[in-house]
């Protein structure tokens, strides 16, 4: 009897549990949608390793399903992204003058969630962290826990009443913060008005458009990555040609959802010595490798680890 | 007649071989002689000749030093006063060896290298060697942050 008893207890735990999963899935399918369509303004910040806080104001508005995005920075230069659905234009503020940058497919906080939640789910075990409260509102935190060693933990807290990531937290396997991201204060915006979407003109500087030192040309696929880590796809490819190199540069994206990783591969200056080894740059581990004449960059905010095995796999198509 | 001389004295010969040998020597007078100028020059190089005559060891070294010897495929030092073994020139052959076998692997594993590449040995890489281009060219095509993006010096894509 009281082993039936127990047998009976389990399975009615294994099944909350596993509604329990689905119902946090079904929190981060609502979120993915919200940060496309809530209307909002605030204040984000992000804090970098070294406790560095940098602050920027944002608004958002979605038109009859068109995305306005307009963030400002509101300590040092006075910089200003305007976004028109994946489309950015940046005006970056530099001394005299001012230099107009253009960004392609751009996806920014809180917009985090990949359209397909199947890469997450096959890549990150999900475990409710309870509610917690974020910019003077109530967010539920969710803990997306790495199923293997090849990617960190990620911290979502989101807003109880629209379902918006109000913060998030990376944090690698001994538990230190890598990057922290999240709203100070947020305001919810009734109104689809966009007259803000435009930048402050202002008469005393110049302004000049796209002072690139590299240009994407469509070049030939020459290198593969035989074999990534698990988890991972290639999302994206391209090829740069640099100022005084007559040879393409190559840059392979991968993801697994959440964590992104970028692998550059470019011909070595005749006067430049190649490198080999790990170091890290703020959030991002660097991991490079020389092979064949080219250095080999693996850049992103997961284990060396994961880079190397990304390094070690570029090769020559045949 | 001469080498059989040698063997002698080096004490090659043994047995019946010795026997012959010195029964042909002493029927020879002029081998006679030479077997007895040899005995003496062995004498003296072991350091065993007590003749009263002091002039002869140095004589005989004389003779020795003008003779151009060229012995062991040129490993013998020329003309020294006590054969040596010339160490300078073994290491020299080894010397030349190891370079050659540094050569031909650098060759052997450069032959599939770009050619615009550079050869030299990598070095290790520290932080600050990555440029800023790379972090940007990099956060420009996968941040979330949007500080990456409006942080002074950015440089994106078109």
């Amino acid at each position: 009897m009281l082993r039936l008893l127990l047998a009976i207890f389990l399975q009615l735990g294994l099944q909350n549990l596993a509604v329990s999963d689905e119902n946090l899935w079904e929190v981060v399918k609502e979120s993915s949608v919200a940060s496309i369509q809530t209307n909002y303004s605030g204040i984000i910040s992000t804090t970098d390793e070294n406790k560095n806080i940098q602050s920027t104001r944002v608004i958002h508005v979605n038109l009859k399903g068109e995305e306005f995005l307009k963030i400002e920075k509101i300590d040092g230069a006075p910089n200003l992204l305007l976004m028109h659905q994946t489309d950015a234009v940046i005006y970056d503020n530099d001394k005299d003058k001012i230099l107009i940058q253009k960004k392609q497919n751009a996806k920014l906080f809180p917009n985090i969630f990949p359209s397909n939640l199947n890469r997450l789910k096959e890549n990150y075990d999900i475990l409710s962290g309870g509610k917690i409260r974020v910019a003077d509102r109530l967010a539920q935190l969710l803990v997306f826990t790495p199923k293997d060693e090849y990617r960190y933990f990620y911290h979502l807290w989101i807003d109880d009443e629209t379902s918006l990531p109000l913060k998030m937290v990376i944090t690698d396997n001994n538990k230190k913060t890598i990057e922290n991201i999240a709203f100070g204060n947020i305001e919810f915006l009734s109104n689809e008005d966009i007259s803000w979407f435009r930048p402050k003109f202002d008469p005393s500087k110049k302004y000049s458009i796209n002072e690139n030192k590299a240009v994407v040309e469509q070049g030939k696929k020459v290198w593969s990555i035989s074999e990534a880590p698990p988890g991972f796809e290639e999302v994206s490819y391209q090829t740069k040609r640099y100022v005084g190199l007559n040879t393409f540069a190559h840059q392979f994206i991968y993801s697994d959802g959440l964590s992104f990783i970028s692998i550059f591969i470019h011909p070595v200056p005749k006067k430049q010595k190649p490198q080999v080894g790990i170091s890290r740059r703020g959030s991002s581990n660097i991991v490079a490798e020389y092979k064949k004449g080219y250095q080999i960059l693996a850049v992103g905010s997961v284990p060396a680890d994961t880079l190397q095995s990304f390094a070690n796999k570029v090769d020559l198509n045949q | 007649m001469s080498e059989k001389i040698s063997s002698i004295i080096d004490n090659e010969l043994k047995g019946s071989e010795l026997d012959k040998g010195l029964s042909e020597l002493s029927k020879n007078a002029l081998s006679m002689s030479k077997f007895k100028s040899y005995q003496a020059i062995r004498d003296v190089l072991r350091k065993e000749y007590l003749d009263v005559n002091p002039s002869l060891s140095s004589k005989i070294m004389d003779k020795i030093n003008d003779e151009p010897t060229q012995f062991n495929n040129g490993f013998i030092k020329e003309n020294g006063s006590v054969l040596s073994v010339d160490y300078k020139k073994y290491l020299l052959f080894f010397l030349m060896g190891l370079i050659v076998a540094f050569l031909g692997t650098r060759a052997f594993n450069n032959t599939d290298s770009f050619s615009g590449g550079d050869s030299s040995a990598p070095s290790f890489l520290a932080s600050d060697d990555v440029t800023e281009e790379i972090l940007i060219d990099h956060f420009n095509t996968t941040t979330r942050n949007p500080n990456h993006l409006l942080e002074a010096g950015y440089q994106p894509n078109i």
